[in-house]
């Protein structure tokens, strides 16, 4: 059901957690599911240089709020801002049909979060 | 390691059960209903079976028909009751919290025409018998409350139900697939009129059940066919599985006291580190009252499959509620109508024992989960210790 990925990234969490240092951050919920994401960014000289999620929803939601965090630490906010829905499945090796709004919902919160960041 | 704590979905076989199986896989593979010698040797197995089978639940073979699992025996017993006794009354009363083969059954026959009463359960997961008493009306014709739930373990107060339900002139049927092998299940003690057991929540193979009859029980037959199962089920009967669900009924039989002492005490020792060791988890329906394999806790402030998902990393098989529930979004049916509230819901896990559990399988569990619970409370910003 769910791919090595993503399996993975719910059992490691990477970059779990709050950020003290935050300059950019967006929370938000599903409504009709209730999943919660909120991604943390400390971005510098047009640069993500530190990135951290908190979640709560089902495994696609969490993997995906922690594949962002991977996806977009380093990278310059125009990058940033080019990461769509697709990507993410694709580094995520696919969700299930029915899950794909885990991933919708963190990239949601990516676009948001960089909205501040000029 | 791993280690499997998802036993209500289904039991590895037992070896002497595939040991028992096998013969007829192969050299005995003949047609119970054929004449010939070797149609004969499959036939003399199914009744040896049905004899096991009977014995385990104290009911007389007779009584004892063949199906292809559990969800077939539920789906026979209530339409079948229901269909044989439609002049009679269309009223029939289940539970909220049954197994979807009941219900599914039961929302079929409302499309038919019948009225069906859906008793609700208390926070421990019991139905009132208050409430059954006044459920029943002049054309009650069935009641199928279930023995022992497949999510909480938690058992139904069943023989005081088949009382009341006895003097009003009211069948009862009983879901047993999760009790039947785990503690003693007898029909005459009981009261029961009909029973669905299934072999391979036993330790037996899959695609193979039983539906007890009751002799005079009005009924009418769910498959068509041949003669087969004295006219009760059409089918070829499937005599390896049969073969396998009696030797796994002989062999639960001998266990009761082992599964009631051994396994009792792990499920314990499991549920008591988890309700020490991780913040803010409750256990789900009464403490007492359940089978002694399982435990239904919720990890309040996290969700449920993404637990499963990182348990499952570690090798640890559990289940978010029925196991034919898991690949939908819908919450248990089961936790909604204890009405626990929903954070209670979402973070429910079910840990359900078996015979080959081993003290080292707890042991893990207790080490790994809690650094699981800990983990995802942290990306869940989960801070407060308080518990609804």
């Amino acid at each position: 059901m769910y791919s090595d990925k993503v399996r993975e990234l719910v059992a490691d969490l990477p970059n779990r957690g709050r950020l003290d240092d935050a300059t950019a951050s967006y929370r938000a919920e599903n409504p009709v599911c209730g999943d919660v994401t909120e991604l943390q960014l400390k971005v510098d000289s047009g640069r993500v240089e530190d990135c951290r999620f908190l979640a709560l929803g089902c495994p696609a939601a969490v993997a995906s709020a922690a594949a962002l965090t991977e996806l977009v630490r380093g990278k310059t906010v125009a990058r940033c801002r080019q990461l769509s829905v697709d990507g993410l499945l694709d580094y995520l090796g696919g969700l299930p049909a029915h899950k794909r709004h885990g991933a919708e919902l963190a990239v949601e919160v990516l676009r948001q979060a960089l909205a501040s960041c000029e | 390691m791993k280690v499997y704590l998802d036993n209500n979905a289904t039991t590895p076989v037992d070896p002497a059960v595939l040991e028992a199986m096998m013969p007829f896989l192969q050299d005995d593979f003949g047609n119970a209903s054929s004449v010939h010698s070797v149609g004969q040797r499959a036939r003399a197995a199914v009744e040896t079976a049905r004899e096991e089978v009977a014995a385990l639940i104290g009911a007389e073979p007779r009584d004892i028909v063949f199906t292809c699992g559990g969800t077939e025996a539920d789906n026979a017993a209530v339409a079948g009751v229901a269909r044989a006794l439609k002049e009679r009354g269309r009223h029939i009363i289940t539970t909220r919290i049954e197994h979807h083969a009941v219900l599914r059954t039961c929302e079929a026959l409302e499309q038919e025409g019948f009225d069906v009463t859906y008793l609700g359960v208390d926070e421990s997961g019991a139905i009132s018998l208050e409430e059954l008493e006044s459920s029943v009306r002049e054309d009650t014709i069935l009641a199928s409350i279930m023995y022992a739930n497949n999510e909480t373990g938690v058992l139904q107060p069943l023989r005081a139900a088949a009382e009341q339900l006895k003097a009003r002139g009211v069948l009862l049927h009983s879901d047993a697939v999760q009790a039947v092998g785990k503690i003693p299940v007898d029909v005459d003690d009981l009261g029961v009129d009909l029973v669905s057991t299934a072999a391979h929540k036993l330790h037996g193979p899959k695609g193979v059940g039983a539906l007890f009859l009751r002799s005079g029980t009005p009924w009418s037959p769910f498959l068509l066919g041949g003669g087969h199962e004295r006219n009760r089920r059409g089918g070829t009967e499937n005599v390896p599985g049969i073969v396998g669900f009696g030797k796994a009924c002989q062999i639960a039989g001998r266990k009761l006291a082992f599964m009631d002492s051994d396994i009792r005490a792990l499920r314990d020792r499991l549920e008591t580190g988890l309700l020490e060791r991780v913040p803010r988890t409750v256990l789900n329906g009464s403490r007492g009252n359940r089978l002694p394999h399982v435990c239904n806790i919720s990890f309040c402030g996290l969700q449920g499959e993404s637990l499963l998902v990182s348990m499952d990393f570690q090798g640890i098989s559990v289940s978010t509620g029925a196991a034919c529930a898991s690949g939908s979004v819908s919450p248990s049916h089961v936790l909604v109508a204890m009405g626990l509230p929903e954070e209670r819901v979402q973070g429910a896990i079910r840990f359900s024992l078996g015979r080959f559990t081993r003290a080292e399988e707890i042991a893990y569990t207790l080490r790994v989960v809690p650094d699981i619970a800990a983990q995802m409370s942290e990306a869940a910003g989960v801070r407060e210790p308080d518990v609804q």
